[in-house]
């Protein structure tokens, strides 16, 4: 028995609760995933944190680094999310099932990316030296680095939390 | 719906996918105690232009000729309605 279960807004304590509010305005819906964060006041703050950052990868970029770690850890929810999401930031159903694999050849910078990411994962977090020599040479500099690895790190939250409990797909009529 | 709702708009166009009137097609749902389809059509534009607003930098008069709309105006009209709240007030 998985005893870990979705709250509502009431069930959760009291300081949680602008965040049922910010996403209901925003979305129109409460993801699974924020909800269940949301049984812990500092589990959902920091994480609303970490997203709302600012970024400079831009929406294209985050969802190829998204796509491919989610894609590694098997996080069907996750997975289901940033299809979505990468959809509507224009990436095409076959570009999107080429980056879970973790490449991108349909764009040359976004490769080397995709590739990046892949090799962190894959190598126990030690990126392999050449794939690290190309995404520099595409134009990215150490920020952008830095900025990949956070994006990395919130979604090794979000799969360990989805896997974990076993997040059902959000409003599944309708993805 | 999935599939056309960006383009079609209209309860006529998916009661004809079905071979049935507008009429029958809205019965039928009443039936089973379903929302009208209308009502159906409605949600799912407003869920995607909700997810564009949210999840992509793209402005309000890209997302109205996304989602089928002949002008920003009738869109950001429709959005109005529907949610009670302006499109600007959603965009970060």
């Amino acid at each position: 028995m998985n005893p870990i279960t979705i709250p509502t807004k009431e069930q959760v304590p009291q300081e949680s609760r602008k965040y049922f509010d910010y996403f209901m305005t925003k979305l129109g819906m409460m993801p699974n995933l924020h909800a269940v964060m949301a049984w812990s006041e500092p589990g959902i703050s920091t994480y609303m944190q970490l997203q709302n950052r600012v970024r400079l990868l831009d929406r294209r970029e985050s969802e190829i680094v998204s796509l491919v770690v989610s894609a590694m850890h098997e996080a069907d929810y996750c997975l289901e999310t940033h299809a979505m999401i990468a959809r509507l930031n224009g990436l095409s159903d076959a570009q999107i099932t080429e980056v879970k694999g973790g490449t991108a050849q349909f764009d040359g910078r976004l490769n080397t990316l995709a590739r990046l990411v892949h090799s962190i994962l894959q190598n126990k977090t030690r990126a392999d030296a050449a794939t690290l020599e190309e995404f520099f040479a595409a134009g990215y500099e150490f920020p952008h680095l830095l900025d990949v690895i956070l994006t990395i790190a919130d979604n090794v939250i979000s799969n360990i939390v989805s896997n974990t409990v076993h997040l059902p797909a959000d409003n599944p009529a309708s993805c | 719906l999935e599939t056309n709702f960006r383009t079609q708009h209209t309860v006529r166009f998916y009661a004809g996918a079905l071979n049935k009137s507008p009429k029958t097609l809205a019965n039928h749902f009443a039936l089973f105690n379903h929302p009208a389809p209308s009502k159906l059509i409605q949600r799912r534009i407003v869920q995607e232009a909700r997810r564009y607003l949210f999840y992509t930098d793209k402005t309000a008069k890209e997302i109205a000729y996304s989602l089928g709309f002949a002008s920003p105006a009738h869109f950001s009209r429709f959005f109005k309605n529907q949610t009670g709240a302006n499109i600007s007030s959603l965009q970060k």
